[in-house]
């Protein structure tokens, strides 16, 4: 019985404190921790592969015309991260920042605001604007008149 | 042999690893003896909705231990009046699953022993069954406001000690009523599934394949992975999807991690019960380690997030297999003491030793599994018997005792904790090299699969039926602990009041593990529990 205490008792007084006096002393947290979603409006092609992977389906699109409205409700996000890694562009992006603690749900929401480019011809927005930045990076003759073609609509291609 | 007494009887067909048997439901009583004298275990049973064919197959699943196969019983009723036989009085360990079919699917058991309310809440309607298909996920039903669900009454001389609602030393939501003649407990009542999150319900309608391993990851607070686990490779199965070695290896790496910090979180506790502090806060200090070694790898302490249908998603460097090595031999030579520490206490021996007895007898009767069922002599480990992921190129032996008391599940935890120790370096050793995931192609209709996992609690059973609207038709999860909850009124029988928190503790349960819906307000007067409109009444008051 003695013997076992004595145990016990070398084994417990070999560490002294373990809490870590957090709050008052910030904690770094490791590099790939995953936290609150970081997405760059400059980015975003509009093209919806997190809208259908996300798991809690707190991604929307909105198309409001002449631009498109991406909004993360990310107050119910649960960090997992399949976003950040089904997007294309990665325009999204999931940092280690964990301190997300607040009194407001607003704070957490994601907005971002995507203009679109409209045809040439019928004058209808199809296209966001950060795509057709994209397609005209990778033409190789960056002349007007192959601008001026990508800013054609695929139904008015069609009639041409 | 097995084979052909059955198909005497009913159509027998062999799919894959599975034997199915289609019984008519005037046979069903018959067929179930039959299997069961064969020896085979009782897992689950669970309905499944047809409503383009009005009609409601129940499936039996039995479990082979020795030859490793499945044995499904599947049973046609019609949709508008299911009525069958319960099976109760051969397979006791049937009678929760039995309530719930009836609560979800409507499912008449003609002669069941306690045909009440399991799952449900007091306050849901009659007649209104969410598992069907024809009930959306998004309904909200009008609430019953009388109390449905009666209460074990004791009779005469005998009184209620009520644990609960909230359980106290687990933290967690839980309703238990001993019933005792003086200090002796007499008999039990349990009213749980406070927790019950209709997490079947919404995979089935409304998330697709690769998004449901993040909601089953999330039915358990301490071992998520094991849930995650089993739906990705109930559903590999199905779609006949080999996944690379390397995935199975992680998977195997995160499920040992699981389970030993899961067995300390549990040391602890059951030191806390019994006062002895000290331990308690030693246990998990230990294990706090692993908790920051899991956050390094794969980003998140607990609910790692990262199975897919295909593999994982994540990769684990070389730097990250030194640091697993460092942290499981610091916590090898810290658990060794605490081990010495535990057999050396004479007062934790007078708590432990001979209480709370599950005989092996009792043990098989319930089909209880994992640490409880191995305290109690039976050799079940599904790492073991259906060996899955990485477990085929692990050498690992499974540790038994004979008692059956508390102190035997107790030495089987901690024993497993260095088992999972070992198992962790020879993964450290032969992790190949390789992809860690592959590519899913399209899953094909109305296939079938079951899979296992040994959950730190026990033996863990999904079944995934694909279905056409590329997500799961049906999806149905038998935690650990439903099966071992069960084999609490043997093992509360007969002992004292003082016990009791510590035996119900012993068999280490996971409320929301059980209780895979919606909030429940208790609506029993005598025992004055607040009301709902009472506590917004109190709450207006403020």
């Amino acid at each position: 019985m003695l013997k076992g205490k004595i145990k016990a008792l070398l084994l417990f007084s070999r560490h002294k404190k373990i809490t870590r006096p957090y709050s008052f002393v910030p904690i770094k947290p490791p590099e790939n921790l995953r936290g609150r979603l970081k997405v760059d409006p400059n980015k975003c092609i509009g093209c919806g592969m997190c809208v259908r992977t996300c798991p809690s389906r707190l991604i929307e699109i909105k198309d409001l015309g002449d631009a498109k409205i991406v909004h993360f409700s990310a107050g119910r996000c649960i960090y997992c991260g399949r976003c950040a890694n089904a997007c294309p562009e990665k325009a999204i992006q999931i940092t280690n920042e964990f301190e997300l603690a607040t009194d407001n749900k607003q704070d957490l929401e994601i907005m971002i605001k995507i203009s679109m480019v409209k045809c040439l011809l019928c004058g209808k927005p199809f296209m966001t604007y950060n795509m057709f930045k994209k397609q005209v990076e990778k033409l190789q003759e960056k002349s007007e008149e192959n601008i001026n073609k990508l800013k054609i609509c695929p139904a008015c291609k069609r009639k041409q | 042999m097995m084979n052909t007494e059955i198909s005497s009887i009913a159509k027998v067909e062999t799919v894959k690893e599975n034997l199915v048997v289609f019984a008519s439901p005037y046979q069903i009583k018959e067929v179930a003896r039959l299997i069961v004298q064969q020896g085979a275990r009782f897992v689950h049973l669970t309905a499944i909705d047809f409503p383009e064919k009005s009609k409601i197959q129940l499936n039996y699943f039995f479990l082979l231990l020795k030859d490793g196969f499945n044995i499904i019983v599947k049973t046609d009723l019609e949709a508008s009046s299911p009525t069958i036989s319960s099976v109760s009085d051969i397979i006791p360990g049937v009678i929760w699953a039995e309530r719930e079919c009836k609560d979800l699917f409507g499912v008449d058991f003609e002669g069941h022993p306690d045909p009440r309310r399991l799952v449900l809440s007091d306050d849901w309607p009659e007649g209104v069954y969410p598992l069907r298909k024809n009930f959306s996920y998004n309904t909200k039903p009008p609430i019953q406001s009388e109390s449905k669900v009666e209460l074990k009454k004791p009779s005469e001389g005998r009184t209620v000690i009520p644990i609960g609602p909230f359980y106290p030393s687990l933290e967690e939501p839980a309703y238990f009523r001993l019933i005792v003649e003086g200090e002796e407990i007499v008999d039990f009542d349990y009213r749980g599934f406070y927790v019950h999150r209709g997490i079947e319900k919404l995979a089935e309608s409304a998330l697709n394949y690769q998004q449901v391993p993040f909601l089953a990851e999330r039915i358990c607070g301490i071992c998520g992975f094991v849930h995650s686990t089993a739906y990705c490779q109930a559903v590999e199965k199905a779609a006949d999807i080999e996944i690379p070695m390397r995935a199975k290896f992680i998977r195997s790496m995160f499920l040992e991690l699981e389970r030993i910090h899961s067995h300390l979180l549990w040391v602890g506790l059951a030191a806390h019960i019994v006062g002895f502090d000290t331990l308690f806060m030693e246990a998990w200090r230990i294990r706090e380690p692993v908790m920051y070694l899991c956050e390094m790898i794969t980003g998140n302490r607990k609910t790692f997030g990262i199975n897919i249908v295909g593999g994982v998603t994540i990769d684990v460097l070389p730097q990250h297999l030194k640091d697993m090595e460092n942290v499981i031999t610091e916590i090898e030579k810290d658990v060794k003491q605490l081990r010495d520490i535990i057999i050396d206490d004479e007062v934790i021996q007078l708590r432990f030793k001979n209480v709370g007895i599950l005989t092996e007898e009792d043990a098989k009767k319930y089909f209880v599994g994992g640490p409880v069922a191995r305290a109690s002599n039976i050799r079940i480990d599904m790492r073991k018997n259906m060996p899955y992921a990485a477990y085929p190129n692990l050498e690992f032996i499974m540790p038994i005792q004979k008692e059956g008391d508390i102190w035997a599940r107790t030495l089987v935890r901690l024993e497993e904790i260095f088992i999972s120790i070992n198992m962790l370096k020879q993964i450290i050793e032969n992790m190949p090299e390789g992809p860690t995931s592959v590519k899913i192609s399209k899953i094909e209709h109305w296939k079938e699969a079951i899979s296992y996992v040994e959950a730190p609690r026990g033996q863990l059973f999904h079944y995934v039926m694909t279905g056409p609207e590329g997500r799961p038709y049906r999806w149905s999860v038998r935690a650990p602990s439903y099966q071992n909850y069960q084999a609490l009124s043997v093992l509360l029988k007969a002992e004292t009041i003082a016990d009791a928190p510590l035996i119900i503790a012993s068999i280490d349960p996971c409320f929301s593990c059980t209780e895979r819906l919606e909030a429940v307000d208790l609506k029993n007067k005598n025992l004055k529990v607040y009301t709902a409109d009472e506590l917004r009444r109190c709450s207006r008051a403020k």
